[in-house]
């Protein structure tokens, strides 16, 4: 073989060869572009609920981890507790009432409702649910923490279900109203009601027919026996990929309902100021959680004056766009409970959520809390004040809140680091009670017992080192026990109102937990396709999807634009 | 044969300690699946609640030598549990699934790679000193050198954030139907996911190939085809190439390995559907039964893979039969 004739070779074959290769790669790029719309996405509505990472099809209501519809459009409760209105909506139950003796509840039902094969929906099926949730340990519903207390569940005729307790337990009755309910007609076949994955939900609620499911999206289509008018012929549910892909579908105009774009005033109304719209009522607070075993932090005196110290108006600023309020020393928000809020109460511990950083100083220092040369606080036993403050990793607003928090501390002699950890070291620590401070996102409740009974109850308090969801701060105070004790037996609405007034007192003098403000509830939606959602002008129901139940509230409300 | 039974003995104790591992490791880590994900659900939940899934999940205070005796009897009947994060989904539904879009995804990456790559590498070889040989081979190396998920990111960015021919993540974006369009949808939605894995393993192959044509072009039976008048492509293809395969087959088992390796961090860039988007979800729940199951799969892929790889070697090469022991 000649020099020339390789070579010319050479130039003639690489081209093919190259040809060859950018074939193959082709195969890979040239593939045709569908379309980014499911086929029903013109009639259906499309809502952010379902988490990212796929799912799996099931709708058992009883396991946590199913499917978003399972508890928010197809098992309904017998109430449910409406947080932009104060009020228990009667649902599935009209009325409950409690007898003289605070220990019989009598539910009565709607008599219109049947189930989405047809059976009619019977207190049978109520006595069921209850008695299912006994039988099985395993089953995770709103009833869990009252079934302990039930001595029995009795369908007495086909509208009313008479439940009996032990003693009066006043707080049961929210519970026992929470409790979705499911078919006796096809759970009796159930052999285990706790892994049973119940692909095909036989439910009373708006929808209830699965159209087709994926891994990565479904479609429900409407109940045909559904009690209620419903104009949204069916619902589309896709697990996004993350917040990325939610605001490029939200960009787009492919989202109806849901779904968190960050600052909505720049990044989302002004695409469409006509149709887009948000709004982020306040039902829950946010507080500032100090372990109260560690030394000073136990102290009610210095906890008031961290209390003093922290600026509230920077926080909301940073974390959540101005858009809320600060929290006042009851940790309860206006917004979802106007009913039990007490204003005097407000009025009267309204300095201890003020800012007022030389008032902060100065309690510290009749506390015996002394600055050191380096600006360190000391107890009188010579610890120093130095504390972390651990957050979970990527939870942005908490992190942004606890820099604050973490500055102004340190400013008044108590010098506080911020920490971000995994989000597992964070539950593993903090729930057993293992940390110095962190933040406390109140739980979603119709009524502030159980807020109440987790801050600073004996009966919640658990030692270091066992889990505690709700008391991890490890804070008991005999008066407040005492006070919530007496709450439970007391059956008369108004009578409960002001027993709860000296409880949000107890609270406010105490603050086990530093109330920082209110974390709004993140909700917007479009007007294109769909309206009738619940506004500031009409704030009939949350517009929350985080809230399992409360959309139940919204669909009989819906129209097609 | 003995070669090969010594080899199933090794795979067999690489098994056993590779379950073990599994087993061990998840549970090392703090928390456990009930509080991560009372503490995820955040509103509403309560002690009691909390019981009702230690209950539920089987949690028990055994000792962990107890659980594992119970688990290996739980293996040898082929009981993987239910998930955790998905319950009350079997552990097999969940991944059976998954499974099929990490093979799509990772046989197509593979195959491409392989063709593309080891193509590349023979151009390279037959034309060596040329400016195709100079500068891709080393091109695709440096490309190669960077982690899976630099890439992943970087083709998110230009190609499905900044310039929107591609989606964001996920395998499809209309429901699942037979339909010429549900395939495009999955082949575009393929796309960069497939590219990423190409670009990361392409080098490899062509190196390989490379270096392997290299020792073939040298023999004197090259010369003769050449000699006899054949055309290059049948003297590079089919004279060449094909003899200097062998090496490909060995690198063939390590590559799956590292595919699959790869392919995790690609599919949770891309929240592609498959068994890695799975296994990453199920670590951060704590899903025990589901970690477990998704790390067998991969050993016993990665060495089976092996093992197919040793027998192919001993059929395609007749000098590693006259070894003996």
């Amino acid at each position: 073989m000649t020099k020339t004739q390789r070579s010319g070779l050479a130039r003639r074959s690489l081209a093919g060869v190259l040809a060859l290769s950018a074939a193959v790669a082709m195969t890979t790029a040239c593939a045709p572009a569908g379309g980014s719309e499911g086929k029903s996405a013109t009639t259906a509505l499309s809502l952010v609920a379902e988490p990212p990472g796929g799912m799996t099809r099931t709708f058992n209501p009883f396991s946590p981890t199913a499917r978003w519809a399972a508890k928010s459009a197809m098992y309904e409760p017998l109430m449910i507790a409406n947080p932009a209105t104060g009020k228990d909506e009667p649902w599935l139950a009209t009325d409950a009432t409690w007898d003289a003796a605070g220990t019989a509840l009598t539910v009565t039902l709607r008599d219109d409702v049947t189930w989405s094969d047809g059976e009619p929906f019977t207190a049978s099926d109520v006595a069921f649910t209850f008695q299912l949730m006994i039988d099985n340990e395993g089953l995770v519903g709103p009833a869990d923490e009252v079934l302990a207390r039930l001595t029995s569940v009795e369908a007495t005729d086909d509208s009313t279900v008479v439940l009996t307790f032990g003693e009066p337990f006043a707080p049961a009755r929210d519970a026992v109203l929470a409790q979705f309910i499911v078919p006796e007609h096809t759970w009796s076949d159930v052999a285990d009601p706790t892994t049973f994955p119940d692909e095909n939900p036989v439910a009373t609620g708006p929808y209830t027919v699965i159209e087709n499911f994926s891994a990565q999206m479904y479609t429900l289509g409407r109940n045909p026996n559904y009690w209620q008018k419903l104009e949204v012929p069916a619902l589309s549910l896709r697990s996004y990929s993350g917040n990325d892909q939610i605001s490029a579908e939200v960009a787009a105009g492919n989202i109806d309902w849901g779904g968190l774009v960050p600052d909505p005033d720049k990044t989302f109304v002004p695409r469409d100021p006509e149709h887009n719209h948000y709004w982020w009522p306040q039902t829950r607070s946010v507080s500032l959680q100090v372990n109260t075993t560690k030394g000073a932090l136990g102290d009610a005196g210095v906890r008031r004056a961290l209390s003093m110290a922290v600026d509230r108006e920077r926080i909301i600023d940073q974390a959540v766009w101005g858009k809320s309020d600060p929290a006042n020393a009851t940790a309860l928000p206006e917004g979802g409970f106007s009913t039990w809020l007490d204003a005097d109460v407000v009025d009267e511990y309204s300095d201890a959520v003020t800012l007022d950083v030389d008032a902060a100083a100065a309690l510290l220092d009749d506390l015996g809390y002394a600055e050191d040369s380096d600006g360190v606080r000391h107890a009188p036993d010579g610890t120093a004040l130095e504390y972390s403050i651990v957050i979970p990793t990527g939870w942005s607003d908490w992190i942004t809140a606890a820099q604050v928090v973490a500055q102004d501390l340190t400013a008044v002699g108590v010098k506080v680091e911020l920490q971000t950890i995994a989000y597992d070291s964070w539950a593993d620590e903090v729930y057993n009670g293992e940390f110095d401070m962190t933040l406390y996102g109140m739980p979603s409740s119709p009524n502030p017992y159980s807020f109440y009974l987790g801050a600073m109850s004996q009966e919640t308090l658990a030692p270091i080192g066992t889990q505690s969801v709700v008391n991890a701060h490890r804070f008991a105070d005999p008066e407040a026990t005492q006070l919530l004790q007496d709450y439970t037996a007391i059956t008369d609405p108004d009578a409960q109102v002001a027993a709860m007034a000296g409880i949000e007192a107890r609270f406010a003098e105490l603050l086990p937990l530093i109330p920082l403000y209110n974390a709004p509830d993140f909700g917007l939606y479009t007007t294109t396709r769909f309206d009738g959602f619940p506004n500031e002008d009409d704030p009939y129901a949350p517009l929350s999807l985080q809230l399992p139940q409360k959309s139940l509230l919204v669909f009989p409300h819906l129209r097609t634009v | 044969m003995l070669l090969l039974l010594r080899r199933l003995g090794f795979y067999a104790i690489a098994l056993l300690i590779a379950i073990a591992v599994n087993f061990f490791v998840p549970r090392l880590a703090p928390g456990d699946p009930a509080s991560a994900l009372v503490a995820k659900l955040g509103t509403g939940a309560d002690q009691a609640s909390l019981e009702s899934l230690r209950t539920a999940y089987g949690l028990t205070d055994d000792p962990l030598g107890v659980q594992f005796l119970q688990y290996l009897g739980n293996l040898a009947t082929g009981d993987f549990g239910l998930s955790i994060s998905r319950f009350p989904s079997p552990v097999t539904e969940v991944i059976s699934g998954s499974l099929g879009w990490t093979v799509l995804l990772g046989s197509v990456a593979l195959i491409i790679a392989y063709l593309l790559g080891s193509t590349l590498g023979i151009v390279a070889a037959w034309y060596r000193g040329s400016w195709f040989d100079r500068t891709v081979p080393p091109v695709l190396i440096f490309i190669g050198s960077f982690p899976y998920f630099f890439l992943a990111l970087l083709l998110v960015y230009v190609f499905a954030v900044g310039l929107g021919w591609f989606p964001i993540g996920q395998a499809y974006s209309m429901p699942p139907e037979w339909s010429w369009e549900f395939v495009g949808d999955v082949l575009w939605h393929m796309t960069l996911p497939v590219t990423t894995v190409v670009l990361v393993t392409a080098g490899t192959w062509t190196l390989n190939m490379r270096n392997a044509m290299m020792s073939v072009t040298s023999e004197d039976y090259l010369a003769l085809a050449e000699a006899k008048g054949l055309s290059v492509r049948a003297v590079v293809f089919r004279h060449g190439a094909r003899n200097a395969l062998l090496p490909s087959v060995t690198l063939l088992g390590g590559m799956i390995g590292a595919v699959v390796g790869g392919q995790v961090m690609v599919e949770i860039v891309f929240s592609y559907p498959g068994v890695g988007m799975i296994l990453m979800n199920a670590v951060s729940a704590h899903d025990y039964p589901l970690i477990q199951t998704l790390f067998l799969i991969i050993t016993v892929t990665v060495l089976a893979a092996n093992f197919i790889v040793d027998i192919v070697y001993v059929l395609l090469d007749p000098r590693t039969r006259e070894v003996t022991a």
